[in-house]
């Protein structure tokens, strides 16, 4: 009597597990990249933010300098300066005159343009509080 | 009978000689996928920790009194881990740098930079200005 040799796997099955795998590993894989991604360019604004943040502190101590020499002069520099970081805001800074010479009384990030709440409908029924 | 089961196996075996085709050209792909996030990954990790170094020492160089700032200007050696180190074992460098030496009614630049001690490649630079008041020659 013969025996036959049945295959214990049906055709077709590696194809669906490989594709399977694929799948999930592609997914995976843009997942993982998109994060990176995402990562990479809020550390990009951070980094651009902190530039300029410290390029208004400049400014600021810039304008201090040149307050304190008009001061010597006898003239009366203004005593509040906005220093802007970007479109929506700036470092704002207050000097205090003592004497013949000024220093910085207060230094602070300050919005210098609110969201237009209007311009977005209110969507499901919720409200914005501004 | 038993030539019909040769055939099935053969094809079983075609097949999955084609996936394990199809499966390496697909991995190699992904792989390069999966480096370029690991990539990103590291080179935002790398710039954060940079930034965090910079915006701190910048702070304290800018708190310091006059007499200290005068010799402040200096390379801070930083390891792996963002740490203290000698010359020697050090993986990062902070260069703290005065466009002039710092002076009572002067304004002077300040630069910070930190690099890569290995490929000496600037991974951030941090620019700002300090003005010491004539009278107090301290911090302002």
């Amino acid at each position: 009597m013969k025996t036959t040799n049945k295959m214990c796997f049906g055709v077709g099955l590696p194809s669906i597990i490989v594709i399977f795998v694929t799948l999930c590993l592609t997914t995976l894989a843009a997942l993982s990249l998109m994060t990176a991604s995402a990562d990479n360019k809020l550390a990009e604004k951070s980094a651009a933010y902190s530039e300029a943040y410290y390029t208004a502190l400049g400014e600021a101590q810039e304008w201090l300098s040149q307050s304190d020499a008009m001061l010597q002069a006898g003239e009366m520099p203004e005593t509040t300066k906005n220093f802007p970081l970007s479109d929506r805001q700036a470092l704002a800074v207050t000097l205090q005159i003592a004497g013949s010479r000024c220093r910085i009384e207060s230094q602070k990030l300050v919005v210098t343009e609110q969201w237009n709440y209007d311009q977005y409908a209110p969507q499901y029924g919720d409200i914005i509080v501004p | 009978m038993n030539r019909q089961g040769i055939s099935r196996g053969q094809i079983f075996l075609v097949e999955l000689i084609l996936m394990i085709l199809f499966f390496s050209v697909t991995a190699a792909v992904l792989l390069q996928v999966f480096f370029k996030a690991r990539e990103y990954s590291m080179d935002s990790a790398l710039l954060s920790k940079a930034i965090i170094a910079a915006e701190s020492t910048a702070d304290r160089t800018l708190a310091l009194p006059l007499s200290d700032a005068k010799n402040s200007g200096d390379v801070v050696y930083l390891d792996e881990n963002w740490n203290a180190a000698d010359e020697s074992s050090s993986a990062y460098e902070l260069h703290v740098q005065w466009t002039e030496e710092p002076a009572a009614g002067q304004l002077t630049g300040l630069t910070i930079t930190v690099l890569s001690s290995e490929t000496g490649d600037a991974i951030y630079t941090l620019e700002t200005k300090k003005y010491y008041s004539a009278n107090e020659g301290g911090a302002v």
